[in-house]
């Protein structure tokens, strides 16, 4: 096995060889020539034939021609013995011995592979032997000599190849230089046809015209057969023979191969024609999207691998341009043949709305590769014109920039479009496009200067792709319209929601977290409400650039003004006039302008305080800007002390002279020698250019909105009837309403009839607010008899019901009446309790002692207890209705009303109908948090409860008279408060202390100063 | 050099002489395949393996350009003496079109 480590090198080599070879698989990444390869080599390595044996080998020689001549094919069998006999007395490795195994090993190969020679026809073919010898001996002095003395062309160098006679032939008539230098390996049979060729091309018979197209046409090198071309003879101009020699002669068994010899100026345009899109090359040939590097292509001056070397690594940007390339025709729908991938990507049936992300990536694309091909053609220019030596290392250099562009494209083509699944919808495409642009610029440009043009033309890229969604942002946030049929934006309509519906605002829009890692889009059935928009936001953030990053600070806004102005648009419908909306369009700027004139605007910025102090002085203007520039970013960032981002800035404004002069207008053109923006800070760029247009827009919108909604539509109006009716702030109007009940509970009938209630309500309400009679009503609501065990559970179930016309009952939903008549049942079981305090008499239970005295009790000794069982009575109200005051007046005042008028406050200064809602929502869970109607503080409300149904059950008896309740049941009642107000004090003490709850304070301390006193 | 020079002209001579027997005997190797032979025997490959292999490798590429494939079955299989032994009677190339997933 050692042995094997040692050849294991060469063997492998030889081993592909001979798989290309035989199998005619050149791909060595070939799924089939890894495969070939190891079935060689376990065959190589394991098998179970016996070694040569050269007996058995002569034998079957031997044999082969008896058989021979048994076909009575007796020259066959004659050359069979001679040649064989030949070979076995000839030396097959250098160290000249002869009939060695390798011999038989080789003999028994051939034999292994025969193909029954008996009935193939064979004629043996002269073999020539003199000039190998010769051509040794030449060579060898002409190296020689060529080392020693570095002198010009060697004229009289023969050729060392087997066809140099023929060769010349050819060339003579060409008046060729380069006989006896060129190696053609033609074969004997291929001649004629090489002959046919070279007459046909040169069948213009006249001398003078012959000249003439040798010297203005170019060699057809392209074709199987071509002539060959002068060239000087210099050493330099021949490496290849120099080497192909020395190959030659290091190893017996090398064998030149087939090559077709160019120029290096003909490599040169096919570099241009490459790179400029062309498919069909001679160099380079496309196979299936691959552009691969012929292998027979030579010059004279460089070794084959060195040559190819090169032109592998401009293919590699061939290959660049050629993607980029198909897909600019594949999305332009001008190519018909779709070889790559990404083509059925961006395939698109006439039927589909055009993919306008894609378009304007593709446009800008095409704008950088015109001017690249402008340079290319400059440069094909200066070779035809030939006024100047340009090599293929020259062209290189001179592309090199350009070259680097294509890269940082091609890379950002790869992961933003090519890589992307074919059935990802557009959304997710789109925004990845820009997603992929954007972290690109942001990378490039944390590498400072080095990446300059690099981030230039992402700039240039992102500023064309991003087109399209700003348009489609700029379409809905003025028009409110959200047009986008190819359905590539991040928000998409609910086509089935009508905008004048209740859950308009809330169930129209669908925003699109497009999830990098997972490829795909979550449908967030979020509805893009403000509130949970920013959640989103949030949970975006969490994830990196989840959605198109760009538009993540101002999505919010985006949502909100989109939203706003389709609901101001169709409130706006019924009124204002489509002319002067239309009037008013033509002079508005479009997002985009506007966010082009800012960008060009902020790179002019900071150029005018340094030019205008060195106008004069040109010579130096460069420098001195410089410095000045240098000085002013001290002056100005005082913390920041970096001379490298002054200078970059100096020369950012410096260079973006001719920048803006081309930038201004309404058909932006960028110019590319002016590309140079560094865009330093880009997300600082984004800050200032686009988002306060945005910005703007929304403040615009929405403020409008909320302007429309107060005005037009008395949003402030139904907030305040909400108040009225339903935390009783219209005190007069809903007494009446109450009081009614109370008294009809009071007199024992029966007050559950919606009737008898609704003709209650309309006196109350018509009286004083005859608009709103018609909008409200209440309801009566089956309520679990089980709850209603307490007399205080009497009014459960009675609700108010508010009838709010659209677009306000987008703030004032059915959810919100619900918290509205929570707190509504809580104030009237306060108000009740409170009521039927107020309206015991002290006359009534004086009244009853009255008629006892003169009935059963006349004793002196029973009269103390009565008089004391009346006075407890009268304390024990009075304790009572401190209580119900205490409660009742920090819920009226402290609570509703405080809040209330933040409320009020905070609806002024709402930005937008999002906030609104917002706001009205915090302001209810305010309220019924303070109430304590939340789960949390049950046990609260629950002591509470008690209280009022204490009150309750103490009215019922005061009214009931004295004597028909026993001694017993008042110290019941009084122990039962005692505890309950205890135990109320105590808990809100501690909660007070804590200060968690600082509007629990006057209630504490008001029960508390209760408490006392008892 | 110069006392290498005329072995290699002899051997090449000798190669001329090789591709003479291997054109009698119709073996269908040309001078490329046949000194990439020479210099794997050289190596110590046996002929006879060689040619067997030689033998497949043509089936399966007239297979593959036939159109006409089927998987390949070269996967190692465990023997007693603990040492992988391929298929090596048959060798079939896969084409792209068919059967590319098998190979995953």
């Amino acid at each position: 096995m050692s042995h094997w480590n040692t050849f294991e090198r060469d063997l492998e080599k030889d081993v592909k060889k001979l798989i290309k070879s035989v199998s005619g698989l050149q791909d060595e990444n070939d799924v089939n020539f890894q495969l070939a390869l190891k079935f060689t080599w376990s065959n190589f390595r394991f098998h179970r034939f016996l070694d040569v044996n050269s007996h058995k080998v002569q034998n079957t020689v031997d044999g082969i021609h008896e058989k021979l001549v048994v076909h009575s094919d007796m020259v066959k069998a004659e050359t069979w013995k001679r040649i064989t006999t030949e070979f076995l007395n000839s030396p097959l490795l250098s160290d000249g011995k002869t009939k060695t195994e390798l011999h038989y090993s080789i003999l028994s190969l051939l034999l292994f592979l025969s193909d029954s020679p008996s009935n193939s026809s064979y004629t043996e073919r002269p073999r020539l032997k003199e000039p190998d010898s010769e051509n040794y001996f030449d060579w060898g002095k002409y190296l020689l000599e060529g080392e020693e003395i570095i002198l010009g062309p060697y004229p009289d160098t023969p050729v060392w190849s087997e066809d140099d006679d023929e060769v010349e032939e050819d060339s003579e008539p060409l008046s060729r230089e380069d006989s006896g230098i060129q190696v053609d390996r033609t074969p004997l049979d291929d001649h004629d046809q090489a002959k046919r060729a070279v007459q046909v091309s040169w069948k213009v018979g006249e001398p003078d015209a012959r000249t003439w197209l040798e010297q203005h046409v170019v060699t057809q090198y392209w074709t199987a057969k071509s002539s060959r071309f002068s060239h000087s003879l210099h050493l330099h101009s021949n490496l290849i023979n120099v080497w192909e020699q020395h190959l030659y002669n290091i190893d017996p068994l090398y064998t030149p191969e087939e090559k077709v010899f160019v120029s290096e100026t003909q490599v040169i345009r096919e570099t241009l024609w490459l790179l400029s899109g062309v498919k069909k090359l001679f160099i380079f040939q496309v196979h299936d999207g691959k552009i691969t590097v012929r292998n027979d292509v030579v010059v004279t001056h460089l070794t084959n691998n060195c040559l190819r070397s090169v032109l592998e690594h401009i293919a590699a940007y061939g290959q660049a341009v050629l993607r980029l390339q198909t897909f600019i025709d594949d999305v332009t729908g001008y190519s018909i043949e779709c070889s790559l991938p990404v083509v059925h990507n961006g395939a698109k049936k006439a039927s589909e709305p055009p993919f306008r992300t894609y378009q304007a990536f593709v446009w800008a694309l095409y704008k950088y590769f015109s001017s690249f091909k402008q340079e290319l053609t400059n440069i094909e220019r200066c070779i035809i014109a030939k006024d100047e030596t340009i090599t293929l290392s020259a062209v290189l250099e001179r592309l090199t920039p350009h070259l680097a562009q294509l890269k940082v494209l091609h890379k950002v083509f790869c992961t933003g479009v090519a890589e992307v699944p074919p059935d990802t919808p557009n959304v997710v495409r789109a925004s990845h496009l820009l997603n992929t642009l954007y972290k690109a610029i942001i990378e490039y440009d944390s590498i400072g200067e080095a990446s300059e043009q690099a981030v230039a033309l992402l700039f240039l890229l992102w500023v064309e792709t991003v087109r399209p969604y700003l348009e489609i942002v700029d379409e809905w946030i003025v028009h409110g319209n959200l047009f986008d049929p190819a359905k590539e934006f991040i928000i998409q309509r609910n086509k089935d929601v009508p905008v004048n519906h209740r859950d308009f605002w809330y169930a129209t829009y669908t925003l699109y977290s497009v999830s990098e890692t997972v490829e795909n889009d979550e449908k967030l059935s979020d509805t893009a409400s403000g509130s949970s928009a920013s959640d989103q936001a949030a949970s975006a953030a969490s994830k990196q650039h989840t959605m198109v990053s760009f538009l993540k600070p101002v999505l919010k806004q985006i949502i909100m003004a989109g939203k706003s102005m389709q609901l101001l648009k169709n409130l706006e419908n019924k009124e204002s006039t489509q002319e002067q909306l239309s009037l008013r369009d033509a002079e508005r700027k479009s997002l985009y302008t506007l966010f082009l004139e800012s960008v060009q605007s902020r790179l002019r910025f900071g150029e005018e305080s340094p030019t205008d102090i060195v106008t004069e002085q040109q010579a130096t203007k460069r420098s001195l800007i410089k410095m000045q520039s240098i000085v002013a970013r001290h002056l100005e960032l005082d913390d920041v002390n970096d001379p490298l981002l002054a200078i970059n800035f100096a020369r950012l404004y410096l260079e973006q002279n001719d920048f803006h002069e081309k930038f201004t207008g309404e058909d932006i053109v960028f110019d590319r020698s002016s590309e140079s923006v560094t865009c330093q800070t880009f997300e600082l760029t984004l800050r200032s250019c686009l988002y306060p247009h945005i910005e703007k827009r929304y403040f615009e919108c929405c403020g409008n909105l909320m302007q429309t909604l107060k005005k037009d539509y008395r949003l402030t109006e139904y907030l305040q009837a909400m108040r009225n009716y339903f935390l009783l702030e219209a005190g007069d109007t809903m007494y009446d309403f109450y009081t009614a009940i109370f008294d009809k509970v009071f007199e024992k009938e029966s007050w559950q009839q919606l009737s008898f209630l609704s003709v209650q309500l309309q006196e109350a309400v018509g009286q004083r607010y005859p608009e709103d009679s018609t909008r409200l009503s209440v309801f009566l609501e089956n309520v679990d008899p089980s709850k209603k065990k307490q007399p205080i559970n009497n009014l459960d179930g009675l609700t108010l019901s508010y009838k709010v016309p659209w677009p306000v009952d987008i703030v004032i939903s059915s959810e919100c009446q619900k918290i509205y008549n929570q707190v509504f049942l809580l104030l009237l079981q306060i108000k009740w309790a409170k009521y039927s305090l107020d309206t015991l008499r002290f006359s009534e239970l004086s009244a009853a002692v009255r008629r006892n005295e003169g009935g059963l009790f006349d004793q002196e000794s029973a009269k103390e207890p009565i008089k004391q069982q009346i006075h407890r009575m009268f304390l024990l109200r009075v304790k009572l209705m401190h209580f119900v005051n205490s409660l009742h007046n920090y819920i009226m005042t402290r609570i509703l009303h405080s809040t209330g008028l933040e409320f009020q406050h905070q609806v002024e200064e709402a930005k937008d109908l999002d906030q609104l809602i917002k706001i009205h929502y915090r302001y209810l869970s305010t309220i019924h948090d303070r109430c304590l109607l939340r789960e949390k503080v049950s046990f609260v409300k629950d002591a509470i409860m008690k209280v009022l149904n204490l009150v309750l059950m103490f009215s019922s008896r005061w009214q009931a008279g004295f004597g028909a309740w026993k001694i017993e049941s008042i110290d019941k009642m009084e122990s039962d408060f005692k505890n309950c107000h205890m135990f109320l004090v105590t808990i809100l003490n501690k909660a007070v202390c804590r200060g968690s709850f600082p509007h629990l304070e006057s209630l504490a301390l008001s029960l508390m100063a209760g408490f006392e006193q008892c | 050099m110069a006392s290498v020079a005329p072995n290699l002209s002899a051997v090449r001579e000798t190669m001329d002489v090789l591709l003479e027997i291997s054109r009698l005997l119709n073996s269908g190797l040309d001078m490329e395949s046949l000194s990439i032979c020479v210099r794997l025997c050289e190596q110590g490959i046996n002929p006879e393996a060689l040619s067997s292999v030689i033998k497949e490798l043509r089936k399966a590429s007239d297979s593959l350009k036939d159109g006409t494939v089927v998987l390949l079955c070269s996967r190692p299989e465990t023997t007693l003496n603990k040492e992988p032994v391929y298929n090596r009677n048959s060798l079939t190339f896969a084409s792209y079109s068919n059967v590319h997933g098998l190979f995953l």
